[in-house]
């Protein structure tokens, strides 16, 4: 399941729900990623910019690709777009799968996948003012890992 | 005419889209965003400090894919997400 979310989001709630009618599950991943405060700067939130149409077929087509690489029983994958304020979770993944190593390394892949290959844009607002933020040079070599393997 | 929208740091540069004609009856995505930007120094300046990617119809796209009329271009600022 992918979720393009102008709400904020419960990620207790969301893993409670996924857990459901996962008999077969000898493993779940789940990972949280929150707005937090940058270092000195007085970060209020973020913009999360998107592509309707092409940021949800983008998402939808890693997701396909996890499943080709993993034996996955189930994924969901909840981005928020629009306002995000700190504290707030921005991005939602589990996965589930019957050992741990297909759950971890698709989860894995799904977050690295976000970072820099899904259509969002994100914006900080601080107090000291807003600004675009690029990936960082780990974000990039953390996608390329994945890229690597298929050699 | 074909439809432009911009996203990420390009739409509060340029709104979120414009209308461009186009010169011919088909043109490359590359002569729509060239055009464009001899008009708006700043989109220009843009253009030149990141790696932009296209789409057209939601579908990603090389910059010498030609667009006719009614087509919609998507400029794509790096991606940055979770």
């Amino acid at each position: 399941m992918i979720v393009l979310s102008h709400e904020p989001i419960d990620p207790a709630a969301l893993l409670r729900d996924f857990l459901r009618g996962l008999d077969d599950a000898g493993a779940i991943a789940s990972f949280v990623g929150l707005v937090r405060e940058d270092g000195g700067d007085a970060v209020e939130a973020l913009m999360l910019d998107h592509a309707p149409g092409l940021t949800e077929a983008s998402i939808a087509r890693a997701a396909a690709d996890s499943r080709d690489r993993w034996p996955l029983l189930k994924l969901i994958i909840v981005h928020r777009v629009g306002r995000v304020e700190v504290g707030e979770a921005v991005v939602f993944i589990a996965t589930a799968a019957v050992h741990r190593r297909a759950a971890f390394e698709a989860c894995d892949f799904l977050m690295d996948f976000l970072k820099t290959d899904a259509p969002f844009w994100k914006k900080q607002i601080s107090r000291s003012g807003d600004k675009w933020i690029e990936p960082r040079d780990g974000d990039y070599s953390d996608s390329a890992r994945w890229r690597k393997r298929e050699l | 005419m074909v439809r432009v929208v911009f996203y990420g740091k390009l739409a509060d540069l340029m709104g979120r889209e414009r209308d461009a004609t186009l010169d011919l009856a088909a043109e490359t995505v590359a002569a729509v965003i060239r055009r464009l930007a001899a008009d708006e120094a700043a989109f220009a300046a843009a253009l030149a400090s990141m790696r932009v990617r296209y789409a057209v119809n939601d579908v990603m796209a090389a910059p010498e894919t030609t667009v006719k009329t009614g087509d919609e271009i998507a400029v794509l600022p790096p991606f940055s997400g979770g």
